[in-house]
C-alpha cells in the first residue's frame, strides 16, 4: 500500500472542511446587500440625501393601478449592548407584504409604538417578545427604550432586522417629520408608478433590479449639501452618474465592493486549502518512501507508481472531500442558525446550490490527485538505492544545506 | 571580518544617518506629529526632575507619559550635550535608526554567518524608505523598532546567559518604550521560544531547567507588562482585554505556534523538496513558493486599487505609491529567496526567524478579525512596520546567494565575475535607493504632511502667550497644540465649514491651504472647504494673527 489512507483521509477531510465552512458563507456575504435593500422590488429614493422623501408619496402609490405594496421605509444602524442592529423604519404591514414575511403568534398588533424583531435577529440577541431593548442614535445623539413587541419571519433570507415606527426611525436617524429614505414598491405596472410620481411633481429616482434607475421630475444633477454620513464615501462621480439614487447605488456599490472582498477572499481560501491539500499528501507519501524504493527496485516504473498511487488516492480524496463537504456545509448551516456571523448587522446566511458543492467536491479531489501524483513522480524519479533506505524525513534533513557554505563566495 | 566590511559597514552607517536627517534641512521641528508630546515629556522630565504620570496633563500628553522611555532619553541627550530637547528630537531619531541598522546587521551576521548577507541586510535598513521613515519620525515606535532589533538579536545568541538576562531587560523595558513593539515582542519570543523547545523535544535534549529558563526569560514577562498596562489603565490596551478579544487574541497567538513549529521543522510537505536533484542544485520552487504568491496578490491588489476602488471608503492607491511598489516588489521577492535558503537549510533557528514575521502577522490578523473599526485599521497598518526587519534578513540573505552563486559560476572568467556582481550589487542599491523618497513623501503619497511648518509653530506660540486656551482647528494642528501648548483644542473645523455651519464661539485656528488642498484630518482623507466657507469663518470674527506665504498662511480668528 502505497498511500497512509488513514492519515490522508484525515488531513483531506479537515481541508475539505475548512473549504466548505468557509465557501458558501463567503457567497452569502456577497448577497447581503442585496436583500438588505434591494430584491425583487422598486425602490424609490430621494435625488440627494439632502432631499428625503416625503411618506406621503407611499399611501398615495397604494392606489395605483398594479400596486400591491407600498413600504415607506428609514434605515438606521444601531447597536444594541455590543450587537450591531440594522434598524428599519417601516408600516408594518406593508413591510411584511413587500417581503412576504409573517407575525410569529403571540405578537401584538401594534401600529403606534412596536419593535418586531426578525427571527434571526431575536434568535441571535436572545430576545422575545415583552423584553426591553435599548436602542442609540446611529448618526444623531438619541436613546429610545422599547419593548419587543413581536417576532417576524420572512421566507427571503430576511429576519434580520428591527422594525419600528416611522416617528422612532426619524429620531435615531435625524431625518424631519413626514420624510422617509426610501419607499420600497411591489408593483406589476412601472409605467402607472411613474405618471402617478410625475403628478406629484416632487423630484425623485425609481430604481429597479440590475441597476437601472429612472428619474422623474428632475435634470438628476446632485445637490451640493450631502450631509449623510454615508454618502460622504460616495461623493464622487459614480454617485451622481447613479441619478443620486442612494439606495440604488448601495446596492450597487455594495454588492460590487462586497463581491470583490468575498472573491478575494474565495481565492485566498481556495489557495490555502490547495496549500493544505498539497502539504497532506506530500507528508503522506514521504511515510512511504521506503516503500516506493523498493518498488522501483523490483523494477516499477514511475508511471507505475503514479497509476498505483493515483488508484489509492482516488477514494480517499472522493470520500474525504464528500464527507468534508458534509460536514462544513452542516457547520456552515449551525453558524448560520445560531447567528455566529454577522455583517452589517445581518447574520450571514450561507448559500448552497448544486454548482457549490460540485465545485467544492471536484476541486478537492483534483487538488489532492495532483498533489498525489506529484509527490509520487518525486519519490519514484529517485534512485531506489537511496529511496529504498531512507525516510522522507531523512531525505529532507540530508537536503538541508549548510546556510553559511552556500553564501560564501569562495568555492 | 573582512577587511573591506568595516568600511562599508561605516559607510553604510554614515548614509543611514544622512538620510534621517534629510527632514531637519526642511524644518527644525520633530518630523511627524507625534514627536511634540514626546518633546513635552522631555522638558517636563528636565525641569521636574523625575518621572510622574499624573504631571502630565490629560489626554495625548499623559497617553505619551505612560511610556516615557524615548522621552527620557531625548531629555538624556538635551542635558548632556545642552541641546533642547526640540532641537535634539530629529538627532536622536537619526541616531536611533542607525542603531536599529547596526543591529540588523549583527542580526544577520548572527543568523547567516555571512558578511556580505549582513550588509546587504544592513543597506536595506540604511535605505528602504519605509524604515527609513519609521525611523526619522520623531516616533515611540523608532526607538522600539531599535530595541526590537535588539531582542532579536539577543535571543539568536541566548544560550549565552549574558544575552538570556540582557535580553529579559530589554523585554521588561519595552511596555515602557511602545505597547505595539512591546507586544509584538512578546508574541515573537513566545513564538520561538515554543518552537524551540518543540525541536529540543523532538531531537531528545528537552531538558526541565531548559523549558523554566525558555519560558521565564521569556513569555513570562508577558505579565509584567500586562500588569503595568492595567496599573496604568493604558488606552489601547483597554479597547483588547475584553474576555472576547483576549480568547480571539489568544487563538490567533496559538495558530502563530503552529505556524511557527510547522515552519521550523523538516520541509516534508513540498512535493519538490523529495526530487533527487544534483548536489548543490536547488528546485526553483524552493526558492520561490506559495510565498511568492501571496506577494504578487498584494501587490496586485494594490495596482488594482489605483484604478478602482476595492474597499468602499476607502482611497485610490495614488500612481506616486503605486510606483514605489516596484522596487519593493523586487526587493520582496528577493527576500522570500533569502528566507527560502533559512528554511531549508540546516540552521537551528529557523522557528525564531519565522517568528520574526509571525508575530507582526499574527497582529495583523488579530485586527482583521475584531472588527473593521478605526483601531483596528490602525493596529494593523503599524504592524505592517515590524514586518521590516524580517524583509531586510531575507533580502540581505537573498543577495548574498545571488552573488555567491554568481562568484561560483564565472570562477574562470574573474573580469566578468566582478562585473556581473557589482551589476548586481549595484542594482540591488538602486532599488534600495528608489524607495528611500518614499520615507519623505508622505504628503504626495497619503496626503499627510509631516514636517511642522514656521508659521503653524508660531502661530501655536502666539495662540500659547496670547493665553488661547481653546481653539478650533483641524486634527493636525490638534496633535500640535494639545500636547505641546496645553491648549484644549477641536478639530472638528474642516467639518463644520465643509458643511456651512456656524463654527461656534471658540477662536478659530485655520489655514488657507484649506480651500485648495484641503485640510489634513486623521483617518479622514483631506477635507477640503469651499472658498466661500472659509471667507466668512474668516470675515465673522477678527482676524488676530496672520502669517506664513499665500497657500500655506496660517490665520487666527477670534468669534465676534
Amino acid at each position: 500500500m502505497i498511500i497512509d489512507r488513514k492519515a490522508a483521509f484525515i488531513g483531506l477531510m479537515l481541508c475539505s472542511i475548512l473549504f466548505a465552512v468557509s465557501v458558501p458563507l463567503l457567497v452569502g456575504i456577497g448577497e447581503i446587500p442585496e436583500k438588505a435593500f434591494g430584491q425583487d422590488v422598486v425602490t424609490l429614493s430621494q435625488v440627494s440625501s439632502a432631499d428625503p422623501l416625503k411618506a406621503d408619496i407611499a399611501y398615495g402609490l397604494k392606489g395605483v393601478q398594479g400596486v400591491q405594496a407600498a413600504s415607506p421605509e428609514i434605515y438606521s444602524f444601531c447597536a444594541i449592548g455590543q450587537e450591531p442592529v440594522f434598524v428599519r423604519g417601516v408600516v408594518v404591514e406593508e413591510y411584511l407584504k413587500i417581503e412576504n414575511g409573517t407575525l410569529s403568534p403571540g405578537s401584538l398588533n401594534e401600529t403606534w409604538r412596536f419593535a418586531v424583531a426578525g427571527t434571526r435577529l431575536a434568535k441571535r440577541m436572545g430576545v422575545g417578545i415583552g423584553d426591553k431593548i435599548v436602542l442609540t442614535g446611529s448618526v444623531i445623539p438619541k436613546v429610545v427604550e422599547m419593548d419587543i413587541t413581536g417576532i417576524y419571519s420572512s421566507p427571503n433570507g430576511g429576519g434580520n432586522d428591527l422594525l419600528v415606527p416611522l416617528w422612532v426611525a426619524r429620531g435615531l436617524s435625524g431625518i424631519g417629520d413626514g420624510m422617509v429614505h426610501a419607499i420600497r414598491v411591489h408593483a406589476s405596472n412601472l409605467t402607472a408608478i411613474s405618471a402617478y410620481l410625475e403628478g406629484t411633481e416632487e423630484s425623485l429616482v425609481i430604481s429597479q433590479g440590475g441597476g437601472v434607475s429612472t428619474p422623474i421630475n428632475t435634470n438628476t444633477s446632485a445637490s451640493g449639501t450631502e450631509t449623510q454620513l454615508a454618502l460622504r464615501y460616495l461623493d464622487s462621480a459614480t454617485f451622481k452618474a447613479s441619478n443620486g439614487s442612494y439606495v440604488s447605488l448601495f446596492v450597487q456599490e455594495g454588492t460590487e465592493n462586497v463581491n470583490v472582498v468575498v472573491g478575494g477572499f474565495i481565492a485566498l481560501e481556495g489557495t490555502l486549502t490547495f496549500v493544505g491539500s498539497v502539504a497532506v499528501m506530500s507528508r503522506v507519501l514521504a511515510h512511504r518512501r521506503k516503500e516506493i524504493g523498493i518498488l522501483s527496485a523490483i523494477g516499477a516504473t514511475r508511471w507505475k507508481i503514479l497509476g498505483m498511487t493515483l488508484y489509492e488516492a482516488l477514494p480517499v480524496a472522493v470520500g474525504a472531500s464528500i464527507i468534508g463537504v458534509t460536514i462544513g456545509g452542516a457547520l456552515a448551516v449551525a453558524i448560520d442558525q445560531f447567528g455566529l456571523l454577522v455583517m452589517f448587522g445581518q447574520s450571514v446566511v450561507p448559500v448552497f446550490t448544486l454548482q457549490i458543492i460540485i465545485m467544492m467536491i471536484v476541486s478537492m479531489v483534483t487538488i489532492s490527485l495532483g498533489a498525489a501524483s506529484a509527490s509520487a513522480w518525486a519519490h519514484a524519479s529517485a534512485r531506489p538505492e537511496r529511496t529504498m533506505h531512507e525516510s522522507g524525513e531523512e531525505a529532507v534533513q540530508q537536503k538541508a544545506f549548510d546556510l553559511r557554505r552556500s553564501l560564501e563566495a569562495e568555492d | 571580518m573582512k577587511r573591506w566590511a568595516p568600511l562599508v559597514l561605516a559607510a553604510i552607517l554614515i548614509v543611514a544617518l544622512c538620510v534621517r536627517l534629510v527632514p531637519a534641512f526642511s524644518s527644525p521641528y520633530p518630523y511627524n506629529v507625534d514627536g511634540y508630546p514626546l518633546v513635552k515629556g522631555a522638558e517636563r522630565a528636565i525641569s521636574d526632575g523625575h518621572w510622574d504620570i499624573g504631571n502630565a496633563a490629560e489626554g495625548i500628553e499623559r497617553y505619551n507619559a505612560k511610556m516615557p522611555l524615548f522621552s527620557y532619553m531625548l531629555a538624556s541627550l538635551s542635558v548632556v550635550f545642552g541641546i533642547e530637547p526640540m532641537r535634539a528630537v530629529q538627532l536622536l531619531t537619526a541616531l536611533l535608526g542607525v542603531v536599529a541598522v547596526l543591529l540588523g546587521y549583527a542580526l544577520a551576521k548572527k543568523v547567516s554567518g555571512s558578511e556580505t548577507a549582513a550588509l546587504a541586510c544592513a543597506a536595506v535598513l540604511a535605505l528602504s524608505g519605509f524604515f527609513v521613515y519609521l525611523t526619522a519620525a520623531a516616533m515611540k515606535e523608532a526607538l522600539g523598532l531599535a530595541l526590537l532589533l535588539l531582542a532579536f538579536l539577543l535571543y539568536m545568541g541566548r544560550e549565552d546567559p549574558k544575552h538570556r538576562m540582557l535580553l529579559a531587560a530589554v523585554l521588561l523595558l519595552l511596555p515602557l518604550a511602545h505597547h505595539l513593539t512591546a507586544l509584538v515582542a512578546l508574541l515573537f519570543i513566545t513564538i520561538a521560544a515554543v518552537s524551540s523547545l518543540v525541536n529540543k523535544w523532538r531531537g531528545g535534549v528537552l531538558k526541565a531547567h531548559g523549558i523554566v529558563q525558555e519560558i521565564a526569560l521569556g513569555p513570562a514577562l508577558l505579565f509584567f507588562c500586562l500588569a503595568y498596562y492595567q496599573a496604568i489603565n493604558m488606552e489601547f490596551y483597554t479597547n483588547v482585554s475584553s474576555v472576547n478579544e483576549i480568547a480571539l487574541f489568544g487563538a490567533i497567538a496559538f495558530l502563530g505556534i503552529v505556524v511557527g513549529i510547522i515552519l521550523s521543522l523538516p520541509a516534508m510537505t513540498k512535493p519538490w523538496m523529495f526530487l533527487d536533484l544534483k548536489p548543490g542544485k536547488m528546485p526553483v520552487p524552493m526558492l520561490f513558493d506559495e510565498k511568492t504568491l501571496a506577494v504578487l496578490i498584494g501587490i496586485a491588489g494594490i495596482a488594482l486599487n489605483s484604478r478602482r476602488v476595492l474597499f468602499q471608503g476607502t482611497l485610490l492607491t495614488s500612481d506616486a505609491l503605486l510606483a514605489g511598489f516596484l522596487p519593493i516588489l523586487l526587493m520582496m521577492l528577493v527576500a522570500i529567496v533569502g528566507y527560502n535558503l533559512i528554511r531549508y537549510s540546516s540552521f537551528a533557528d529557523k522557528g525564531a526567524v519565522a517568528a520574526m514575521a509571525l508575530a507582526p502577522i499574527a497582529i495583523m490578523e488579530f485586527s482583521v478579525a475584531r472588527g473593521l473599526d478605526p483601531f483596528s485599521f490602525s493596529l494593523a497598518y503599524r504592524a505592517f512596520d515590524y514586518l521590516d526587519p524580517f524583509i531586510a534578513l531575507g533580502a540581505g540573505v537573498g543577495i548574498a546567494f545571488l552573488l555567491a552563486l554568481l562568484w561560483k559560476r564565472y570562477r574562470d572568467a574573474p573580469a566578468k565575475r566582478i562585473c556581473a556582481c557589482f551589476a548586481v550589487g549595484a542594482a540591488f542599491v538602486l532599488v534600495l535607493a528608489a524607495t528611500t523618497p518614499l520615507a519623505y513623501e508622505s504628503e504626495q503619497l497619503f496626503g499627510v504632511r509631516n514636517e511642522t511648518l514656521p508659521q503653524e509653530f508660531s502661530a501655536g506660540e502666539w495662540a500659547s502667550s496670547h493665553n488661547l486656551t481653546e481653539v478650533r482647528t483641524n486634527s493636525r494642528y490638534y496633535e500640535i497644540y494639545s500636547p505641546y501648548f496645553g491648549m484644549s483644542c477641536d478639530p472638528t473645523l474642516p467639518y463644520v465649514l465643509k458643511e456651512g455651519r456656524n463654527p461656534g464661539t471658540a477662536p478659530l485656528l485655520l489655514s488657507d491651504e484649506w480651500t485648495a488642498d484641503g485640510a489634513q484630518s486623521f483617518f479622514s482623507t483631506r477635507v477640503v472647504v469651499s472658498q466661500a466657507s472659509f471667507d466668512s469663518a474668516v470675515g465673522g470674527g477678527s482676524l488676530v494673527y496672520c502669517a506664513g506665504p499665500a497657500g500655506r498662511q496660517m490665520l487666527i480668528v477670534l468669534p465676534g
